[in-house]
């Protein structure tokens, strides 16, 4: 038996030996489907997940020159997880109760079908999965397991112990198992 | 020996040499507890085999729309807070109302030369606030037959011109009110950052100022020898979602924005 090795999230990832920085347009094009997996995976909603991916692309484009050649899909990920963890703070510091102007017409937020971004075939066992997750243990295991993050990244992008990201990753994976079975 | 994180931390490859060969002996000397490694194993590769979700064909095409359009518009962050309850009725009216004024703004690019101008920012919202104030019961009277979808939720109201200022208003269907200032001259940008803070932005290379005072949202944009400026009640920042409604289906963003533009402004000779 041998570990899995480095992380290779799903996905193809550019390889690290192209030095070309890809354009915006490249990018949006070729990785908005992981940026989107990865927002999905952290928001567990499509309408969460669109509006962190439209952020995630807006930073992108304006950060593109900052870009080191290496792992696009790890620089991607990074910004996909900010945007989500700084939506989720200002949640927390603003709760947003809505109220309906017209109470008759009201509808549930997120897009109708037809608008919909990705094709999520429903139902999502996985998503469904990880939604039992506590916030901490899901993106710990998104974070490691989907966007391919190192421990340490981890533990930067999130603002805890190295200790707590592999605490979180397992205990998470543990949970998860429970729940798939 | 039973399942603990250094397990899970070895098959991320993230354990000291040492360390990985103790856990390896463990598993091998321990059947049961590599079973439940393994299905830990496969939990990980789950996640990243089939957690990957494919998008519509048109998403990649939609997103680059929409965020082009923020980035045109100098918007620092994305969309307006996520809405979690909504009429989507007067979200739509609300979106029309937007596209109009992003039609007026983009129309405008192509004006005529001049020296810098820096709008009185404060001035403009309070005139946008009197003519609020005496709106008129019916709309200034121009036909509005062959307008584009979009540029018909919106009425004009009034238009003068004093001073060598332009000013025209509009009325969304939903009673939003829209200012549209023209004066000669070129933006100074980084000059209207200096005096009020704001954000700016760029579109087809023409600078773009944008802050919201009070609940007025007001944008102001160089188009060439003009500088436009327009103060109103709708987020600037939902236009984007309304670029893929735009009537004009040509092969330019721009192309199809200025088309559904060029119908606005044409009647009450603002134009360039």
């Amino acid at each position: 038996m041998s570990p899995s090795g480095s992380p290779d999230p799903a996905g193809s990832e550019p390889t690290d030996t192209n030095d070309l920085i890809p354009t915006w347009d490249e990018i949006a094009r070729d990785h908005a489907g992981f940026m989107y997996s990865v927002a999905y995976r952290l928001a567990g909603n499509q309408s969460d997940a669109e509006d962190v991916v439209q952020e995630s692309l807006l930073r992108v484009k304006r950060g593109l020159e900052r870009y080191i050649p290496g792992s696009l899909h790890g620089w991607l990920a990074r910004i996909v997880t900010n945007v989500f963890l700084d939506e989720t703070r200002r949640r927390k510091r603003r709760p947003q109760t809505h109220l309906p102007d017209d109470p008759d017409r009201v509808i549930e937020g997120g897009p109708a079908a037809d608008e919909a971004l990705a094709m999520v075939s429903l139902p999502d066992h996985i998503q469904d999965a990880l939604n039992t997750l506590a916030d901490e243990f899901r993106q710990a295991v998104v974070l490691c397991d989907l966007a391919g993050l190192t421990y340490d990244e981890i533990a930067e992008q999130v603002g805890v112990p190295v200790g707590t990201v592999r605490s979180r990753v397992h205990r998470g994976r543990v949970r998860l198992r429970e729940a798939l079975s | 020996m039973s399942l603990d994180q250094r397990h899970s931390v070895w098959l991320d490859g993230e354990l000291e040499t040492a360390e990985a060969a103790a856990v390896e002996a463990e598993l091998a000397a321990d059947p049961a507890l590599a079973a439940e490694v393994e299905a830990l194993r496969s939990v990980r590769s789950l996640l990243r085999e089939r957690a990957m979700i494919d998008l519509h064909s048109d998403a990649s095409d939609r997103l680059i729309a929409r965020v082009e359009v923020l980035d045109a518009a100098g918007q620092a962050v994305a969309r307006a807070p996520v809405v979690d309850v909504v009429t989507r009725h007067r979200l739509i009216r609300r979106f029309a109302a937007a596209a109009a004024v992003f039609a007026i703004i983009v129309s405008v690019i192509g004006g005529l030369g001049g020296d810098t101008t820096l709008p009185a920012i404060g001035d403009l919202v309070e005139r946008h606030n009197a003519a609020a104030a005496e709106m008129p019961n019916e709309p200034k009277g121009e036909s509005m037959s062959g307008m584009p979808k979009m540029a018909a939720e919106m009425d004009m109201m009034a238009a003068t011109v004093a001073d060598g200022m332009a000013h025209a208003v509009y009325v969304a269907k939903d009673s939003s009110i829209v200012s549209v200032f023209r004066l000669d001259g070129e933006l100074d940008s980084e000059a209207l950052v200096d005096d009020m803070g704001g954000s700016i932005g760029e579109m087809d290379g023409h600078d773009l100022w944008a802050k919201d005072i009070g609940t007025r949202h007001v944008t102001v944009l160089d188009g060439d020898g003009y500088v436009w400026t327009i103060v109103s009640d709708v987020e600037i920042d939902l236009m984007a979602d309304l670029v893929n409604e735009l009537p004009e289906r040509t092969p330019s963003l721009a192309q199809r924005i200025r088309a559904a533009a060029e119908a606005v402004i044409e009647p009450f000779g603002l134009g360039s």
